[in-house]
């Protein structure tokens, strides 16, 4: 919030995102801290503990040692991060290929095109469990871009593959999921 | 009616994107980065390498502008144009968290310094004085208990700098001013 006092600004406010960031890490870097450390880990967590639950489907059990890999290799290659992302989209990177590893499988894969890759529209099912039966590049591309937000761009970085890849995934992920959600809307709008 | 593949499915987004991880893993990452080496326990080194500058000539000239504008009622102006700007720190943060706040306000201004931009700052002893003819509309909030002095390319630059400093983020609060070169400054 920023209000005038006289001929001055006050400045009492929520910090500036990215200076916030940088200051932390630095921070970090020079001093090694443990509270430091748990600064950054208690604002990224949250979210990297949902991207992991999200991005290993039925498997979500195992996101607390995704959660874990995932720290402790962010805090390996943080002194040679260069800031050409923010801090949480880096973070979450690490994530995406520590799920990738763990289970020894592409995260992302060229997929066929076809509405019965990885999905069973005979069925009515929530959300959750229509994500869980999408093949994993399709759950990666959706849940990274409609659930957390990643533009294309990041998520090409992250998976490994272009931006038209990227969004050509997202669209035959989005087809599945309301195939598999609502099979008989679905069907109409495949010619 | 008929779905539109370029849209997000409505349920999708309202998906949770944060989730509360089990406690223990915080727990066992601190404990392996321990063990590793790559992190240390809660006492925090003093900064080395980097001192408070002699800032007599700045405090000169920052008192001078601030006291001379003040004597003059000066009108607000907001300015556009690059040029030094004072920070001014009142409050006190929050201690809660046993912040070394030298080492804090250092890493700022570090942070400011490798943008390219000038920056020098000092802390204000606990003794003050006001001299001359006594008011009681300078002192304000409450005193500054210290400033920094920095080249911003506008005066919103400024604002935006002071908003991440450590001081603002915890609590405190900065008063944002320009200060007119007047080619008072000693050498």
């Amino acid at each position: 919030m920023t209000t005038h006092w006289g001929n001055s600004t006050i400045v009492k406010t929520t910090p500036d995102v990215f200076y916030k960031e940088r200051l932390a890490v630095e921070g970090f870097l020079r001093t090694r801290a443990e509270t430091d450390f748990l600064a950054i880990y208690d604002r990224h967590s949250r979210a990297m503990y949902a991207l992991a639950r999200h991005l290993l489907g039925a498997r979500r059990q195992a996101a607390a040692d995704v959660l874990q890999e995932s720290w402790l290799r962010a805090v390996a290659k943080l002194p040679d991060f260069q800031w050409q992302s923010s801090l949480r989209t880096w973070l979450c990177g690490l994530v995406v290929n520590c799920c990738r590893e763990r289970f020894r499988e592409p995260i992302f894969e060229e997929l066929p095109d076809s509405d019965s890759a990885g999905s069973h529209p005979e069925d009515g099912l929530d959300l959750q469990a229509a994500l869980d039966r999408l093949a994993p590049g399709y759950r990666a591309v959706v849940v990274l871009h409609d659930v957390h937000g990643h533009t294309h761009a990041e998520i090409a970085g992250m998976l490994g593959v272009d931006e038209g890849t990227s969004k050509s995934q997202l669209f035959r992920a989005r087809r599945l999921l309301r195939a598999t959600l609502r099979p008989e809307s679905a069907r109409k709008d495949v010619p | 009616m008929t779905t539109d593949p370029d849209r997000p499915i409505p349920d999708l987004v309202r998906l949770p994107t944060e989730a509360d991880p089990p406690p223990a893993v915080r727990q066992q990452v601190v404990a392996r980065l321990r063990r590793d080496g790559l992190i240390q326990g809660t006492n925090r080194a003093r900064p080395v390498g980097w001192r408070w500058p002699a800032l007599a000539a700045a405090a000169v000239i920052l008192a001078f502008a601030g006291g001379w504008f003040l004597g003059r009622g000066a009108q607000p102006r907001v300015s556009a144009s690059p040029g030094q700007y004072a920070l001014l720190l009142y409050g006190e943060p929050d201690q809660s968290a046993g912040i070394d706040r030298v080492r804090e306000y250092t890493d700022w201004a570090r942070t400011v310094a490798s943008s390219g931009r000038g920056v020098t700052g000092e802390k204000l002893g606990s003794e003050s004085a006001l001299v001359g003819r006594t008011r009681t509309d300078l002192a304000g909030p409450s005193l500054p208990g210290g400033f920094f002095i920095i080249d911003a390319a506008s005066f919103a630059e400024a604002v935006e700098f002071a908003r991440a400093h450590p001081h603002a983020r915890d609590g405190g609060t900065i008063v944002v001013r320009a200060v007119d070169a007047t080619g008072s400054r000693s050498k």
